[in-house]
């Protein structure tokens, strides 16, 4: 079913275009030209973050802070094998991605803990790096509540994961 | 804001490796964590500009037009006072989010945002500016393509189930968020002006 996500959506795109009596093709270089400029502006901002991100994991302060959440992930009823990836997902899409992978090898993908951590990364967002993009690109100032709100947002989301993770297994 | 928290995080990872004794990784995890991001977004380029690619098609077709009278409802309750042309943006950055396209989100996304800028006279980003942020530190993807594909590839065949727990999460914490942002934000910039 994954498999057709993709190939469907560009055959929808594509004939609506047609339908529309498009130039699909000079449409379509024009958005590259465009994918280009904004990944030039991207980089600086990424190249900047992932540096602090990978420094903060490899000083062994995300290790601690795992370590430190542990009994509070418990008391939500949350497996605690899942501290890496809840504690990285809002960090870091790729890293958490490669812990993901890591937890459904290593619990085999038909576990509880797998169905779990597959939910979590379904439907929480990398959240810090959505705020660095879109308040980095503006000069003007961002409310502090976001975070908290964002924060919030977090772990509902991650409380719910496990929540429905279980009723649905 | 970005300023002092990647600095933090900078001197705050140097100093805790320091007195960790982890200082030879740091050193190391410097230059392969530059080398990392140039090869990511080396290989990520080709994706986004295909993506806004296809965007660019459809945001000149009909489909988007059906999409946004769907989901104008929605719109009116966050983002009221909001140019029609930064609600396209917003419009094409929610259908990007819900087809989990997040690299062609972006650009709608930080489009978004630079048009609600030109619309804020204030030096602090406008109430609708910074719910528009907190949207999208919310998920709101429908097909979670990727770790389906990791699940499916490790030997569970049936990985689309976690389609409807995640639709459920993401929905429930997406509501409640956005509705809190609502009064919290709101109140904050009755304050200001």
């Amino acid at each position: 079913m994954s498999n057709a996500v993709i190939p469907f959506l560009i055959l929808v795109i594509v004939l609506s275009g047609l339908f529309s009596r498009l130039k699909v093709f000079e449409l379509f270089t024009k958005g590259v030209k465009e994918g280009l400029v904004t990944v030039f502006n991207l980089f600086p901002v990424l190249l900047g973050l992932f540096l602090a991100v990978t420094l903060l994991r490899a000083s062994g302060l995300i290790g601690c802070i795992s370590y430190l959440v542990e009994p509070f992930l418990s008391f939500l009823n949350i497996p605690k094998e899942l501290v890496g990836i809840i504690a990285l997902k809002p960090i870091s899409g790729s890293a958490s991605l490669a812990i993901a992978t890591d937890i459904i090898n290593e619990y085999d993908a038909k576990s509880l803990i797998s169905f779990i951590a597959a939910i979590i990364m379904g439907s929480t967002e990398t959240m810090v790096y959505s705020i660095s993009v879109y308040s980095g690109n503006i000069k003007k100032k961002m409310s502090y509540k976001v975070l908290i709100l964002a924060f919030l947002g977090n772990i509902i989301a991650v409380y719910l994961s496990a929540f429905f993770g279980r009723l649905f297994f | 804001m970005i300023n002092k928290i990647w600095a933090y995080m900078l001197i705050i990872a140097i100093l805790f490796g320091l007195v960790n004794g982890k200082l030879y990784a740091i050193n190391n995890s410097i230059f392969t964590s530059l080398e990392n991001t140039t090869e990511m977004i080396l290989s990520m380029t080709s994706i986004m500009c295909f993506w806004c690619g296809m965007i660019e098609i459809l945001k000149n077709t009909k489909i988007l037009n059906i999409f946004s009278k769907i989901l104008n409802p929605f719109l009116k309750i966050f983002f009221k006072n909001t140019s029609k042309k930064a609600k396209d943006a917003i419009l094409i950055n929610i259908f990007s989010n819900l087809l989990g396209i997040g690299n062609a989100a972006t650009p709608s996304g930080i489009k978004a945002m630079k048009e609600m800028e030109e619309e804020c006279s204030n030096e602090k980003m406008s109430y609708e500016m910074n719910l528009f942020v907190l949207m999208n530190t919310l998920s709101i993807q429908m097909f979670p393509t990727t770790i389906i594909s990791i699940m499916i590839s490790s030997g569970n065949m049936n990985a689309g189930t976690i389609i409807l727990p995640v639709i459920l999460t993401s929905f429930i914490t997406f509501f409640i968020i956005m509705f809190l942002g609502k009064y919290i934000l709101k109140e904050d910039e009755e304050k200001i002006s």
